[in-house]
């Protein structure tokens, strides 16, 4: 067994021990095979590397860099220098860079929950739910006491008399539309707007179609209208 | 420390949630801190005949799940301030709580509020068992007919074997008139067939429709039923406080031309 390279995984990525001994040549040809080998093992991400073992001055680690690019599927995001020890500022660094891709991802989740639609036929009753990723589209009322909750728009090709959420995962540019717009409840993002306290009466019956927006933590009511069409943002 | 309530019947449709409404509303306006919880998950009223479903954020399920804290799903009422709801949940089954849970919960709610008013679902299965679990006293609410009463029997049966401190009784929707036609059973009837402590006696009032539709309990009004009403509050309270002579109006009316 040849043990002049050794990959040893760690939080954040791996750590590539490396013999003091051997010639860098020879040394890089062992690294080659070692990360083509395990190419499938070491799969597809973004990782930290650092090396041990043995004193590698720049053009080395960028020939050891370019040699695990051809190698493997890996994207190495960092490189960990060993000489500095200060892990509290890699660690920092780390971080920065996932929450970063995690932001670009969520992102993407936002951009495509406000795009896609699942459609619902029928009626909402009361204690019935509908939770969606995406927007959703009901053909028929979301009566009293009943939920819809979505990560992405809501319309609703009826009345609404229940409590409709969009944009749940803080969505503030989510809407929630309805022929006939007498809401318990309208969320979006986390702004919470209830309906005014009436007494036993029903509201009247709405004529027209209403959207329900959001704009500066308040949420808004409107008549649909080329208008308010062209203010959204989704 | 507070005292908790729970308001039972076994049969539905006697007036749970009309009672729980105005007694808790009831002492509510004679200043004491007061808590109501709807323990009837999966149908829930309470919230409703407070006038404040528009409210409810968090409820019952969250609060025991942790998803939220108490103070969070508390809704503070928009007319007395010293009256709270905690709403059930409608999208759930009475399985998401159990008796150990609402224990917890109402041991917790003790040290802040001076009476929980618990709102029984009808039935004896798991709901029930949950709303009275912490309880330290019981109202059986049940109207004059053979199956209300039957019902209550068998509802304070069940509450002796789980040895509940206090049980007393609510007579709903009494009639004088047709009592005295002897078409309906009289309170004294029903209090003979149960044989426990009567705390109220509530006449049957178009009034009690009005207000819960309008979401706004009529306790200490000037309708007869607001009147019973407040009286039970007074005497849970542990006031002597005289029965109401339902006779009302119509005896009056009698007394001149009958």
């Amino acid at each position: 067994m040849n043990n002049s390279v050794v990959i040893k995984g760690m939080k954040s990525g791996i750590t590539l021990i490396l013999d003091e001994e051997l010639d860098f040549e020879e040394l890089k040809a062992q690294i080659a095979e070692k990360f083509a080998s395990s190419r499938e093992f070491l799969g597809r991400s973004d990782i930290a590397i650092s090396f041990e073992g043995r004193e590698l001055d720049i053009d080395q680690i960028k020939e050891i860099l370019d040699i695990i690019d051809i190698n493997s599927d890996l994207n190495i995001i960092y490189v960990i220098d060993n000489n500095l020890e200060d892990n509290e500022v890699f660690d920092k660094e780390i971080e920065a860079i996932v929450r970063k891709q995690e932001e670009k991802a969520g992102f993407i989740r936002v951009e495509t929950a406000a795009r896609f639609g699942e459609f619902y036929k029928g009626s909402l009753r009361s204690g019935q739910s509908i939770t969606s990723d995406n927007g959703v589209i009901i053909v028929g009322d979301v009566n009293a006491g009943a939920t819809v909750i979505a990560k992405g728009n809501i319309v609703i090709l009826g009345s609404i008399f229940g409590t409709a959420h969009a944009g749940c995962d803080g969505n503030y540019n989510a809407f929630v539309a309805a022929l006939d717009m007498r809401p318990t409840q309208i969320r979006i993002g986390d702004i919470i707007a209830r309906s005014a306290d009436k007494k036993g009466k029903l509201l009247p019956a709405k004529k027209r179609p209403e959207i329900a927006y959001a704009n500066d933590g308040n949420i808004y009511i409107e008549e649909i209208s080329r208008e308010v069409l062209n203010d959204l943002k989704f | 420390m507070g005292e908790v309530i729970v308001v039972t019947s076994g049969k539905g449709g006697v007036g749970k949630t009309t009672t729980s409404a105005n007694v808790g509303t009831g002492l509510a306006k004679l200043d004491k801190k007061v808590v109501l919880i709807d323990t009837d998950i999966g149908l829930r009223n309470l919230d409703v005949v407070m006038g404040l479903e528009n409210r409810i954020v968090y409820n019952l399920v969250d609060v025991v799940e942790g998803n939220c804290r108490i103070k969070q799903a508390l809704i503070k009422d928009k007319r007395y301030p010293t009256l709270y709801l905690l709403p059930s949940a409608q999208t759930r089954d009475k399985t998401s709580v159990t008796p150990e849970q609402m224990k917890k919960l109402t041991e917790q709610l003790k040290e802040e509020f001076d009476y929980i008013i618990l709102d029984c679902p009808a039935g004896i299965e798991q709901g029930f068992k949950n709303a009275i679990a912490g309880a330290d006293r019981a109202l059986v609410v049940t109207t004059p007919e053979v199956s209300a009463v039957r019902d209550a029997d068998r509802i304070i049966g069940l509450l002796e074997a789980n040895e509940m401190k206090q049980t007393h009784l609510i007579i709903n929707r009494l009639r004088m008139d047709m009592v005295k036609r002897g078409d309906m059973m009289s309170a004294e009837d029903v209090v003979e067939i149960l044989a426990v402590d009567l705390i109220g006696v509530v006449p049957d009032d178009e009034n009690i429709v009005v207000s819960t539709n309008q979401g706004e309990p009529l306790v200490g009004n000037d309708t007869l039923a607001g009147k019973a009403y407040m009286n039970i509050c007074r005497r849970i309270l542990g006031e002597e406080v005289p029965y109401l002579d339902l006779n009302g109006k119509k005896s009056l009316f009698k007394r001149i031309f009958g």
